[in-house]
């Protein structure tokens, strides 16, 4: 298995591990809970050099990207990010991403851990004109910062970062290396992440724990990251998101823009339009104490109208969760959760579960 | 990771503290920190009548879901009410406030040699960490 530059820093601080993406991640320090609350009350610190960089550049790059991912891309500025797919031929999500614009003709996308190889390959297969595409995910680390007290924690050692707008970044320098700061994240609270090269990871680690300890920085596993995101409504590739249906079903359909010229996915998507979308992404909150999971056959009555594809513990509401397609066409409230055999009710609810 | 000398131990994690033939029944230091924070807790009612190695509840953590098993073969008497309310005394006190079950055991004398000692289990979970 694979390692992060902070793989020792985890181990001394006594982290529970888990295998991510190929990559040996920390699953828990301290406790899931505690690290979850940590983040929705003052700010964590997450170590997810996992995540994968592929850069792509040249004359022809705004063209290629617009051609690669269904977002608008012209639109982002310098300095800006945007969420987006890969999306294939049929309209699957091959991945989620977020694109940054570097320059006016580079860009990065920000991809999944366990999609790096397709990402890149996919990439490759489908290069257009006057571009470099560079796979640069072995050698950057990542970093990120979430919480309401993150701004306080990062201004102490980036100056000036709170006046970064959400899905705005800078560069700068840290260590001796180019740092990418952008105000992005995966929990709902405000927050930074931060790209820089592997050598400095450490280093700047330690820096952030050291300007949070006023604030009770926490480091966070991957355990708190997913309760976080689910809490949210956040989809998450291979659960709400795979390469066989496309992302007109989840909340991300305004990811989508039919309007723009072609791009790849974008006959298929439209065909799906045409013919009416059949199932939607929801929420369920359950009424008792039992915790739906993934695969969970979620039923209206006596029919089964769905199944759960994110199911876990809400920290914030003490309550199970669950994420789960269900028929388009049915207006419901109750809806009953099969959890290994026993049917449990949960109300529906409209995403996202903690409402900011 | 405590293992208290007074117990015996199952090959699932379960603890039993044998008295006369009523044996209460929880999940050991060992199980409760790989589960990590317990957030439900089902048990089979009060009266229900349960073999040796038997499934007797289920133990949930925010990641994951795991089954525990009856020590014993008997009857179950006695719920532990304030863990279902306080699922997280398994993570707080294992070996104390969060023993699970009560069982009035049928058999101690021969099923008692398919239970571990404190000795042998420390070696079990070194073995299987």
């Amino acid at each position: 298995m694979k390692h992060t530059p902070l793989y020792e820093t985890h181990k001394r601080l006594n982290a529970k591990f888990m295998e991510f993406g190929g990559y040996e991640m920390p699953l828990q320090y301290t406790g899931i809970i505690e690290e979850h609350l940590n983040v929705r009350n003052r700010v964590g610190i997450f170590d997810v050099s996992h995540m994968g960089e592929i850069f792509i550049k040249g004359k022809e790059a705004l063209a290629f990207c617009e051609w690669l991912t269904p977002n608008h891309v012209s639109r982002l500025t310098v300095n800006q990010a945007q969420y987006s797919f890969l999306l294939n031929d049929a309209g699957g999500v091959i991945d989620d991403i977020i694109i940054y614009r570097l320059a006016e003709d580079e860009f990065m996308f920000c991809v999944n851990a366990s999609n790096v190889d397709k990402d890149y390959n996919w990439i490759l297969m489908h290069k257009r004109g006057n571009v470099e595409i560079e796979n640069r995910s072995e050698d950057i680390g990542m970093i990120s910062v979430q919480g309401p007290l993150s701004s306080h924690t990062m201004e102490a050692i980036f100056g000036g970062i709170n006046t970064l707008k959400r899905f705005t970044f800078k560069i700068d320098s840290f260590a001796g290396k180019q740092i990418i700061i952008s105000r992005t994240g995966y929990t709902g609270e405000d927050g930074f992440e931060c790209f820089i090269d592997n050598e400095a990871v450490v280093k700047l680690w330690d820096s952030i724990i050291e300007a949070g300890k006023p604030h009770a920085i926490k480091p966070i596993g991957l355990g708190a990251r997913d309760t976080l995101r689910a809490e949210m409504g956040y989809p998450l590739y291979g659960m709400e998101l795979n390469d066989t249906s496309t992302p007109l079903s989840t909340n991300l359909g305004w990811v989508i823009k039919l309007d723009k010229a072609a791009f790849i996915g974008k006959e298929a998507l439209e065909i799906a339009v045409q013919k009416g979308i059949t199932k939607k992404l929801v929420g369920i909150v359950m009424n008792g104490r039992s915790i739906p999971r993934h695969k969970n056959p979620v039923l209206l009555k006596d029919k089964v109208i769905g199944e759960v594809t994110t199911g876990t513990y809400s920290p914030s509401l003490s309550r199970g969760i669950a994420m789960a397609y269900v028929d388009n066409n049915i207006e419901i409230n109750e809806v009953g959760v099969d959890i290994r055999g026993i049917l449990h009710t949960g109300n529906v609810i409209q995403l996202p579960f903690l409402k900011k | 990771m405590q293992v208290p000398r007074d117990l015996r131990y199952t090959k699932d994690h379960e603890w039993a503290r044998i008295e006369k033939d009523i044996v209460t029944v929880g999940i050991t230091d060992y199980a409760q920190d790989k589960l990590g924070d317990v957030v439900f807790i089902e048990i089979q009612e009060e009266g229900t009548t349960l073999k040796q190695g038997e499934k007797f509840g289920t133990v949930e953590s925010v990641k994951s879901v795991s089954d525990v098993f009856s020590p014993f073969s008997g009857t179950l008497k006695e719920v532990n009410r304030a863990l279902i309310d306080n699922p997280e005394l398994v993570n707080k006190d294992p070996y104390g406030r969060a023993w699970m079950i009560k069982l009035s055991a049928s058999d101690i004398e021969n099923e008692i040699k398919n239970l571990m000692d404190a000795e042998a289990y420390e070696k079990y979970c070194k073995e299987a960490d």
